[in-house]
Order: C-alpha cells, then sequence, then structure tokens
C-alpha cells in the first residue's frame, strides 16, 4: 500500500499513468524518481549522414554553413548530434537530397549490432518508415539483397518515399504481415526484428506516451513479438545473425520474448559487444529468465542521454 | 502500388517499351551514359493503374524470382519513373543517380534563393536562373539544379512578353515534405 502510495504521487508529479509508475518502482527501485526525471529532459536530435549519397565531412561542413551546431556521435563515424539549428532539421536541401536521415543513435547502434555486410541477403520485418532498412542498406553499400516487409499501408507509403530519396537500390519492400514471411522460404544471413511495441522508450521525445498506453497493450503486443520471433528464426539460415529490438522498457516485450525465443527457436544469445548500455535482465515481476539474458543491453535516459531500447543479437544453430 | 483491387503485372519491358524508357533518359542523359546506366541493371514494369519502372540489380532480380509468385513486392530497386502515354517521366530521384551526366542543353542552373523557392514548388524568376541552355524552346523541359549540380526537379521554360526566361515548376524534390512521408 505504501508503495501504490508512491507511484499515486509520482504519477501524478510527472504525468503518468499510475500502473506504468507501479511498475517502473518493481523495476528500478529506489532509482525510479531518477528515471522518471530523466524522461523529462530533451534529447538533442541526431543525424545520420547516408554515405550512400554524400561523405559525413562535407554534410557536416554544409550543414555548419547554414548555422547548425554539430557535435559528431562516439562511435558512429556517420553520425552528428544537432545542438542547435537556426534552421528545421528536417527541411534542408541537403535533407531532401537524401543526404541524411534523422535518427536516433539507438536506432543506428541495433544495426551497428546486426552488422550486415555487402553481399548478403538481410531481412528487416517492421520496416517502415525505414530509418533502419536505409542504414542497413547503407551498411551493405547497397549491394547483395535486403528484403523489407511492413503491415501498414500508410506506412510503407513513408518507406517507399525514404528508400528512394537515400538512392537505396537493393530493396525489395513487401506489404504484409511478418510474422507470415516464412512461407516465402528464403534463408537469410541476417534478420532485423525492431518490433511493434508499446514506445515507453519515446517518452522523451513524445510525452503524450506516459498517457497513451494500458496495462493490456502490453499484453497484447507481447503477443504479437511473441510470434514475429518465431518467424524470424525460421528465416535464418544457420550460422546467420537475428537482432530483437524494442524501444520498451517492458521485461514483457524484451527479456521474456527473448527468453521465449530460447526455448522454442534453435538460437542463441551472443554479446552485442556494445561499450556501454545496461545488461538485461534476469528476473523481473517474480519471473526468472534465461541467464544469457545479461548478454543482451538496455538503454535508459537517465543514464545513457538516449532513447529507451533493447537490443539482443542472437545466432541460428541448427 | 500494390492494391487489393488492381491486379498487378509485372513483366520486362517489350522492345517498344525499353525503347520509351532509353529516349526519356536520352533527352537529359548523352546516349552513351544512358546506355552505361542501364547495362548496370534489370528492367521491370509493374502494369496496373499506371506503368512503373523499376531497375533492379542482379541481386535484387535474383529475390524477386524467389518471391513474386508468393508476393508482389510493393517497391522494389531503383524507381525509374512511369511510362505515360509512350514516353517515360523520369523520376525526381533517378536523376540524382544520373546529376554529373545531365546534359548542358537539358539543364537550368538556379542560384540560392532560386533553390529555396523551387523547393516550395514556386516558378523561377528570371533573376533566379544562372545558367540556361544556349539553344531552347518555348515549352523546353528542363531539369533544374543548384549551384552544387544537385538536381532539385523539374520545370518548363517560359518565356516573358519582354524576352525574358522564367522556369513553371511541374515537380520537385519538397515533395517529400508536402507528401511524400
Amino acid at each position: 500500500m505504501v508503495k501504490n502510495r508512491e507511484a499515486e504521487q509520482l504519477a501524478q508529479k510527472y504525468g503518468y499513468r499510475e500502473f506504468m509508475v507501479e511498475r517502473y518502482l518493481a523495476l528500478f527501485g529506489a532509482e525510479t524518481e531518477q528515471f522518471l526525471k530523466g524522461n523529462d529532459v530533451a534529447i538533442p536530435k541526431t543525424i545520420r549522414v547516408n554515405t550512400l549519397a554524400a561523405s559525413p565531412q562535407d554534410v557536416a561542413s554544409r550543414l555548419q554553413a547554414k548555422g547548425m551546431n554539430l557535435e559528431s556521435v562516439s562511435g558512429l563515424p556517420y553520425a552528428f548530434h544537432v545542438l542547435d539549428s537556426p534552421v528545421p532539421v528536417g527541411a534542408t536541401t541537403e535533407y531532401l537530397l537524401g543526404y541524411y536521415m534523422l535518427q536516433s543513435p539507438a536506432s543506428m547502434w541495433a544495426i551497428e549490432v546486426l552488422d550486415p555486410q555487402p553481399g548478403q541477403l538481410v531481412i528487416d520485418m517492421c520496416a517502415a518508415p525505414g530509418g533502419k532498412t536505409t542504414l542497413i542498406a547503407q551498411l551493405m553499400e547497397n549491394q547483395g539483397a535486403l528484403l523489407a516487409t511492413d503491415i501498414s499501408r500508410d506506412r510503407i507509403r513513408s518507406l517507399r518515399s525514404n528508400l528512394s530519396r537515400l538512392r537505396v537500390e537493393n530493396t525489395l519492400a513487401i506489404r504484409m504481415d511478418a510474422a507470415r514471411l516464412s512461407g516465402i522460404g528464403i534463408q537469410a544471413d541476417a534478420v532485423l526484428l525492431d518490433a511493434p511495441c508499446t514506445g515507453e522508450g519515446l517518452i522523451p521525445v513524445d510525452p503524450s506516451r506516459k498517457q497513451s498506453r494500458n496495462a493490456d497493450d502490453i499484453t497484447i503486443l507481447a503477443k504479437v513479438q511473441q510470434k514475429l520471433i518465431l518467424a524470424a528464426s525460421q528465416l535464418l539460415r544457420v550460422g546467420g545473425v537475428l537482432v530483437y529490438s524494442t524501444c520498451s522498457f517492458a521485461p514483457e516485450e524484451n527479456e521474456e520474448i527473448i527468453d521465449f525465443a530460447l526455448r522454442q527457436c534453435p538460437v542463441r544469445i551472443v554479446d552485442t559487444e556494445l561499450p556501454f548500455g545496461d545488461s538485461g535482465l534476469i528476473e523481473a515481476f517474480g519471473h526468472q529468465f534465461d541467464n544469457s539474458l545479461h548478454r543482451t543491453r538496455r538503454f535508459y535516459p537517465y543514464k545513457h542521454h538516449m532513447e529507451g531500447f533493447f537490443i539482443c543479437k542472437m545466432v541460428k544453430f541448427a | 502500388m500494390q492494391n487489393g483491387k488492381i491486379r498487378l503485372i509485372f513483366t520486362p519491358p517489350s522492345a517498344a517499351e525499353k525503347e520509351q524508357i532509353r529516349q526519356g533518359l536520352a533527352e537529359y542523359v548523352p546516349e552513351k551514359a544512358v546506355k552505361q546506366f542501364l547495362k548496370k541493371y534489370h528492367l521491370l514494369l509493374a502494369k496496373g493503374r499506371r506503368v512503373e519502372v523499376y531497375l533492379l540489380t542482379s541481386a535484387v532480380w535474383d529475390l524477386y524470382q524467389q518471391i513474386h509468385s508468393y508476393r508482389h513486392p510493393y517497391f522494389l530497386g531503383l524507381f525509374l519513373g512511369e511510362l505515360s502515354q509512350g514516353a517515360l517521366q523520369p523520376s525526381l530521384h533517378v536523376l540524382a543517380h544520373l546529376a554529373e551526366s545531365v546534359k548542358d542543353s537539358a539543364r537550368a542552373v538556379t542560384n540560392q534563393a532560386g533553390e529555396q523557392r523551387f523547393l516550395y514548388s514556386h516558378q523561377l524568376k528570371p533573376q533566379h536562373i544562372t545558367q540556361l541552355p544556349s539553344k531552347v524552346n518555348k515549352m523546353t523541359k528542363l531539369l533544374v539544379v543548384n549551384e552544387h549540380h544537385e538536381g532539385l526537379g523539374y520545370g518548363q521554360l517560359k518565356t516573358t512578353q519582354t524576352g525574358e526566361h522564367s522556369i513553371k515548376n511541374q515537380r520537385d524534390l519538397g515533395w517529400y515534405l508536402r507528401r511524400g512521408r
């Protein structure tokens, strides 16, 4: 009861639904208020230079000439934080020419973990609007083939626009439920499953998410995520890499899904090799998960100064 | 592109359609550059309400061959443009691939002030145009480029009563902000 009163007070103070804060208290304990405060701190916009069309140095020079104050992102040679800009970052000529994309570092790190290579066959299962898809194509140097799927009629239009704008030419996009994709019968070298999720990690950039979800959403989305990860495993060749990511803090959408995959599919977790981020949870809300989940990574706005995110890298062994 | 009501047919172009594609690009790019460019790809048409032309690398072509009997693509490879009334309307982005090869006779250069106007779908006035082809007809269709010679879109040349030239905006990259995303 004491905890509930604390949840009620914190929910009121920071504008959340009470059930969310109750969950955060169970997950983060004494750090909960720090976590909530961190979600109210603005995160600088980040751009990712599209090296298929231009070099990071050239794009940075042109944008700096327009008055943008840029700062390199450590570990991502094509990315810059936009600390300040007198012009709209998403409406410059360079943007329209496809020289860069607005993208969070967490999204870029997910693709770095996937590590797509030129000449491979890669699948992006929930691709629209295409930020991660176009980075995969960029790292593949427009070679090999990238199959991108999305179920949404509206969102796949954005995917098409972004593929064209960013000069991607190694992609084939299909509008369909990715959970049914295994029927196609292809075996990919790498699969990205950036699963649909409750999106709590995006609260720093979209505070409406403090109120827009209810507890049932987590349960509903977890079922979708289970179906998708089973399909993802079937789409991989033996030795292929599967990266699962979400922008959710909920263990039901992250560790619990991976734990399910470890029991149902011939996959094992490998290190993300990311030099930062918290280890994934081994236990949450009274559930114990596979020990190897400590190899997954969690990003929190209050600790890592980027959107909340979860990344897990797996390899298919049979 | 994919629509539950309209059945799309994917097919390689006929000889006549290939010629229309070649001619459409040759309006802007020298024949030799067109030939070099097209040589790298497989051509595929998606015929529905409109006829869309796609260029596919060998790897994307192979993937298309594997999946097309199971599911029609929504989009693939590089969108070259649309075939309409026997002519190719090149896409806004394909000429970015070919920008360096675009013929002087098919290109108008605009200054920075004109660049901003043009990307907001306005026409270019005489003071915005810094370079025009030496020989132009009244209705010449041009690729409009900025001072870095980057393609911004297409326009049609107009001549005023005083003999000055302006360029009517037909399509520009700002489309992405207005409707594309």
